[in-house]
């Protein structure tokens, strides 16, 4: 008897819902014993690394795996770079189709890794190039949460995702909206008004929303939170990972006033979790929102940037 | 908490016969074993006819170490750390079949954490490596005729790119 066979099946199914995804299927190579083993897995993870040599092809080698799953799917992450090849959104949309019809996902996580510009950053000597290179840079952003919400829209008309999947979680990676904001010569913030002013559907089922490596230098951190929580009216449980890095503290030139988010109001959110706040006055404003919208907010944790002095995190503590 | 003494003993028993005496508050991270003390079954040696004393030591260890709680804060991280570094070492052990008979004693015992640990250490075992590798490693028998393998291979071509 061989090592790993003699496991029960539920333990064999939980290491293998540890694997990336093409490397389950492969098991079905393994013995006969092994064929369909990888068919009952129940969280499913499809992940791009460096040896993945054509996205498209792994995209709809997964919808096409996907079709031959005998067992519920309760997780499924894709952790991808957004492509511009027209087989893209086709292959996503057909995997969240399949996942549409098998009713049983708890929670979807579509991770488009950020596809960083590769331009530099440059410095002081050469300005305006400068300036179009992080122009260009801000066209990619927009993009990406433009194909993103356009994405969600389409969904929800063709295959009723938010009624059929009652997701209850969503992650949102916002690693892409880290940089700092574009400035012209003068230095002052150039508009970004293409940001949709709301999530085209409501997120009725969306329990916990988490933020995660966001950056708050900029007011478009706001403005995603508070896309998603005006949209997401029965939010229990509300998480931001602020990004903590050495370009923190950075001092942005940006205004915005608290009042432009009337909208948000968190009736059922009960639990808060927020790390590496620092003694930032935007990263202060967040939480007094955040604690002024939610009247039946009953447990919040909130940690303190290891990059900041004691008698900060002293203040911190008293505002909170 | 350390304050041993005032804690009461529980005494296993490993399918060899071996026993072992751990203190109360730590063989609870088990629910099974809790299941057991609550049931009041505990009063004499709990026989765990699954696990062999050699795999019994180890998940002792184990549950020995992640009971112990930090005295604060500043505590707390160094704490953190050291259980991580704990945890790693602790997965690395000589034979394949050990990890597997954690794996098996943890979801017997049913901790939690051991089993999340275990697993994904044979997770990360096979990760990155070839069909054949895995089948080497493990002591797996392919039992496909050449023509069945190539066909099953190229129902998921994707996969082995």
């Amino acid at each position: 008897m061989d090592r790993i066979s003699n496991l029960p099946l539920s333990l064999l199914e939980t290491i293998l819902c540890l694997l990336p995804y093409h490397e389950v299927v492969r098991t079905s190579t393994l013995s006969k014993e092994w064929r369909y083993h990888w068919t009952n897995v129940t969280k499913i993870v499809v992940i791009e690394d460096t040896r993945t040599l054509n996205r498209i092809k792994l995209l709809s080698g997964v919808s096409q795996a996907l079709l031959m799953h005998k067992g519920p799917i309760h997780e499924l992450t894709l952790s991808i770079a957004k492509d511009d090849h027209w087989g893209f959104d086709t292959a996503i949309r057909r995997i969240i189709s399949h996942l549409s019809s098998k009713k049983a996902v708890k929670k979807l996580t579509v991770d488009f890794v950020a596809s960083e510009p590769k331009v530099r950053l440059k410095r002081k000597k050469e300005e305006v190039g400068c300036v179009e290179d992080k122009q260009r840079m801000d066209a990619v952003k927009e993009k990406a949460i433009e194909a993103k919400n356009a994405f969600i829209a389409r969904e929800t008309r063709g295959y009723k995702v938010k009624n059929a999947m009652g997701i209850s979680q969503v992650k949102e990676y916002t690693s892409r909206y880290r940089w700092k904001p574009t400035t012209n010569r003068e230095g002052k913030s150039l508009p970004l008004d293409n940001l949709p002013k709301e999530v085209p559907i409501a997120l009725v089922h969306l329990k916990h929303l988490c933020i995660e490596d966001i950056y708050f230098g900029h007011y478009y951190a706001l403005r995603i939170i508070s896309l998603f929580i005006k949209s997401s009216s029965n939010l229990e449980k509300l998480t931001v990972k602020i990004k903590d890095d050495e370009r923190r503290g950075e001092i942005m030139d940006f205004s915005y006033t608290i009042e432009e988010y009337t909208g948000i109001w968190m009736e059922h959110l009960s639990e808060l979790e927020i790390t590496y706040i620092s003694s930032e006055q935007t990263e202060m404003d967040i939480v007094n929102l955040i604690l002024m919208r939610s009247p039946v907010l009953k447990k919040s944790r909130i940690f303190i940037s290891k990059n900041i002095y004691y008698s900060t995190c002293e203040s911190i503590k008293q505002e909170a | 908490m350390s304050s041993s003494s005032s804690s009461k003993m529980i005494e296993l028993r490993s399918s060899d016969g071996e026993t072992f005496h751990v203190e109360e508050t730590v063989v609870l991270q088990s629910e099974t074993i809790k299941q057991m003390i609550d049931d009041d079954c505990a009063n004499a040696a709990i026989p765990l006819p699954n696990v062999t004393s050699m795999t019994l030591a180890k998940v002792i260890e184990y549950i020995k170490k992640h009971a112990e709680k930090p005295k604060d804060d500043d505590d707390k991280k160094v704490a953190e750390e050291d259980l991580k570094k704990f945890d790693a070492e602790f997965v690395k052990v000589d034979q394949e079949s050990m990890l597997f008979d954690l794996v098996r004693a943890a979801n017997y015992l049913n901790i939690k954490s051991l089993l999340d640990l275990t697993c994904q250490a044979v997770a990360d075992s096979i990760k990155d490596l070839s069909v054949e590798e895995v089948r080497k490693k493990f002591n797996i028998q392919n039992d496909f005729t050449p023509e069945e393998e190539a066909k099953v291979r190229k129902e998921n071509a994707w996969a082995f790119d």
